[in-house]
């Protein structure tokens, strides 16, 4: 046998080997894919067991090859300790759904999360403006938002304005002050507003709004430095103080009980005449109180709100879990799916797109719900960086002597402004 | 008074031999010191207290030398870009809030020892009196140290809530001004400070009711002949007899307050304005909500430090004390 045939029967049996191989590897890939899906975790803090399943089984019913696998992991406080040690340990799940989405830049730290920059474009650009700019830190995607959104608006008892001879309720600062004013009857023990104190999240996120309404921000756009300390910042801060310490129209003493900040009990005992706070807390006023929900105040600049998001981060796990975390994402952010999400939690939806779907006009037509979706137009998220807690702590801490007269709103935001500095620095 | 006046032989160990030593003890051959004594075999008591000491190592011995060693290391919460900064994370935590941490759980520390021994000691001389259906009065002091305090907390923040809790409304019905008792730093303080006492005092009933049942009743009841008073057998013979125990209890109930934690978490969060920030809860702080932990181990190293000095100071201050008494 010469060199050339040798070489020939090599090159055709290496040629068949390297076939078979291929074919072999085909078939067994696709036994394998439809013998086993390609099953991944996702972590949330957000749904229970029974939605879990639900989302579970729709999911893959609708994504043959791929298996969802929910797990609820701790309430929304203690959930990212736990995402923090699971990344240190390796067992961290393939999707994340978040219920803070300033837990994102600070995960990013870790190096394992996948930025989302050209998977969800459509959907991402589809979203409501203040939703769509809180999901991108340094540039890139860190996160999809999901339904689920709830934002701030103002309660007001209609009996107690019906008695205090208001018609309507108040629009903007200015007026709510004067309502608050004529609303506060010292002798029932009533305050016509709540000024939330405490060492809470919820002071910055419901002081945030009146900030921004006034044209002010609490980061630069680089996210580098405070710049709540600005005029507007300043002026907002100011609005609070006076209801509470010169107009003596809003309480000094916090209502909190149970760990609940926005201190539902103030408004539902009537303690006060108006409140501002999310669409949850509709479920703890009693039948027989007669209240109305209306946009919150606008500030000098315009109106605004707060928004909470729900956001889903995707993990650097296998190849083959890292694609299929993608559809899932996809999935739930989805109009359809979004839609069902918003109406099964009573939350909100974070595009037009989901706002549409039929489910939720059935929502939008109960009582006050057009109201909260109607706010997400202009509502802005807070901004996502690694140093907000610090910052918001920095920001509630001096709020909170403001309101109780130790130092004078500019002073407090200065202070407030230069620790937050060392933070973001140090971030 | 020393162990081998009140306990038995067999307590000591020094007449008694357990079987399965003696069998063990038979199958070697013993040796004999200088003086003619049995000379115990040194390994078989090391073995037994292997496990434990080993688990200690591995559970509480280990992290705390890998949090001392991580208080020198400023970087992420992930530990990607760690750098050695000697003393800084201390400075930080000190100067961040940390130091008046310090000073709030001192404050609290030295009323919650005070109070919950005062009350525990009370409470326990009293039930220590011999009447019908007395015994029965002990079950609801032990109740609220069965409680999860996160329950307790929950009432209690209920108990004090401006305007509707039920204290500011008793306070109304004798037409005293209401309080912010969790707004107000002062009241804060006391809020968690009465709370936590509360809490706790059972457990100082219990240790003192224990330590009373075991006084020689031959002596009070001498004292009781010679014409001592209550007062008189309290101060000259139960107080001295006590003192042993108190030191204990007086350890136990240091650490305790210096590990109060649910509490002013459900309560006041560590507020208003860091009034209830004792140093456990800056460090869960800085370490589980600001991820700082950097000065989250910094300041855990200086509460360890503080706990050991305080625990061998007060062992090593009242302990000499009792054995010399003793």
């Amino acid at each position: 046998m010469g060199r050339t045939t040798r070489s020939k029967l090599t090159a055709t049996a290496l040629s068949a080997l390297a076939a078979g191989s291929v074919i072999g590897i085909g078939m067994a890939t696709t036994t394998a894919s439809a013998a086993s899906p390609v099953s991944f975790t996702y972590w949330t803090s957000a749904w229970g067991a029974s939605e879990i399943a639900t989302l579970d089984s729709q999911f893959d019913a609708a994504n043959p090859g791929y298996k969802a696998n929910g797990e609820y992991i701790a309430q929304s406080d203690e959930y990212l300790p736990k995402v923090i040690a699971a990344i240190k340990s390796g067992t961290y799940p393939t999707v994340l759904v978040d219920q803070n989405p300033s837990d994102l830049p600070l995960l990013e730290q870790s190096g394992k999360l996948l930025p989302l920059n050209s998977d969800l474009t459509s959907l991402t650009n589809a979203l409501y403006p203040g939703i769509k700019a809180s999901l991108f830190y340094r540039g890139e995607q860190l996160g999809m938002a999901l339904a689920e959104e709830g934002d701030i608006a103002l309660f007001y008892n209609k009996t107690d304005f019906a008695q205090a001879g208001i018609p309507v309720p108040p629009s903007n600062w200015s007026q709510l002050a004067a309502d608050a004013i004529k609303l506060t009857v010292p002798s029932a023990k009533r305050w016509g507003f709540y000024v939330p104190t405490g060492d809470a999240e919820w002071i910055s996120y419901d002081w945030e709004p009146v900030l921004w309404g006034n044209g002010g921000s609490l980061l630069n756009a680089s996210q580098t430095k405070a710049t709540f300390d600005s005029a507007a910042g300043v002026s907002a801060l100011a609005t609070w103080v006076n209801l509470v310490r010169t107009e003596k129209a809003a309480p000094t003493a916090s209502f909190e009980t149970g760990g609940n900040y926005d201190a539902p009990t103030a408004f539902t005992s009537n303690a006060v005449a108006m409140i501002t706070d999310g669409p949850w807390l509709e479920g703890d006023i009693p039948s027989s109180l007669n209240y109305g929900v209306a946009p919150y105040p606008s500030g000098t600049k315009g109106p605004s709100t707060n928004i909470g998001i729900l956001v889903t981060a995707l993990f650097k796990t296998t190849p083959a879990q890292d694609a299929a975390g993608v559809p899932f994402i996809k999935w739930l952010a989805s109009p359809k799916e979004a839609a069902y999400l918003a109406e099964t939690s009573g939350g909100l939806p974070s595009s037009p797109a989901q706002l549409s779907q039929p489910l939720l006009k059935q929502d939008e037509a109960k009582k006050w719900y057009s109201v909260f979706s109607g706010e997400e137009q202009f509502g802005q998220v807070r901004p996502i960086t690694p140093a907000y807690t610090a910052v918001s702590t920095d920001l509630w801490t001096e709020i909170n002597a403001a309101i109780a007269g130790k130092v004078t709103p500019s002073q407090a935001l200065a202070t407030a402004a230069k620790e937050a500095d060392q933070a973001l620095a140090s971030s | 008074m020393g162990p081998s006046s009140t306990q038995p032989a067999a307590a000591t160990g020094a007449g008694l031999v357990h079987p399965g030593r003696a069998r063990w003890a038979a199958a070697r051959p013993t040796k004999k010191s200088r003086g003619g004594a049995v000379r115990r075999p040194l390994a078989l008591p090391y073995l037994f207290i292997a496990p434990a000491v080993g688990l200690t190592a591995l559970f509480s011995l280990l992290p705390l030398g890998m949090m001392a060693y991580r208080s020198f290391f400023g970087g992420g919460v992930f530990a990607t870009h760690l750098s050695y900064i000697a003393l800084q994370n201390y400075a930080n935590a000190l100067a961040q809030g940390g130091a008046h941490a310090l000073q709030v759980t001192a404050v609290f520390t030295i009323g919650f020892v005070v109070l919950t021994m005062a009350a525990g000691l009370g409470v326990a001389l009293l039930l220590a009196v011999k009447l019908p259906g007395v015994s029965r009065l002990r079950a609801p002091f032990i109740i609220p140290l069965v409680v999860p305090a996160a329950a307790t907390a929950l009432i209690w923040g209920n108990l004090f809530a401006p305007e509707f809790g039920f204290v500011n409304r008793i306070l109304n019905l004798f037409g005293l001004p209401e309080a912010d008792f969790t707004s107000s730093p002062s009241l804060a303080l006391l809020t968690v400070l009465t709370f936590g006492v509360w809490q706790f005092f059972g457990e100082d009933v219990i240790l003192y009711l224990a330590a009373l049942k075991s006084l020689p009743l031959d002596l009070l009841e001498s004292a009781s002949i010679d014409g001592a008073g209550a007062w008189g057998r309290f101060r000259y013979i139960r107080w001295p007899l006590l003192r042993r125990n108190t030191v204990l209890i007086l350890v136990i109930t240091t650490l305790t307050g210096l590990q109060t934690f649910t509490q002013i978490d459900i309560l006041t969060n560590g507020g208003p304005n860091g009034a209830t920030t004792t140093a456990l809860f800056y460090i869960y702080s800085q370490g589980f909500i600001q991820f700082n932990t950097g000065q989250a181990d910094a300041m855990g190293v200086i509460l360890f430090l503080i706990s050991l000095v305080i625990t061998v100071g007060l062992v090593g201050f009242f302990g000499r004390g009792s054995e010399r008494d003793g």
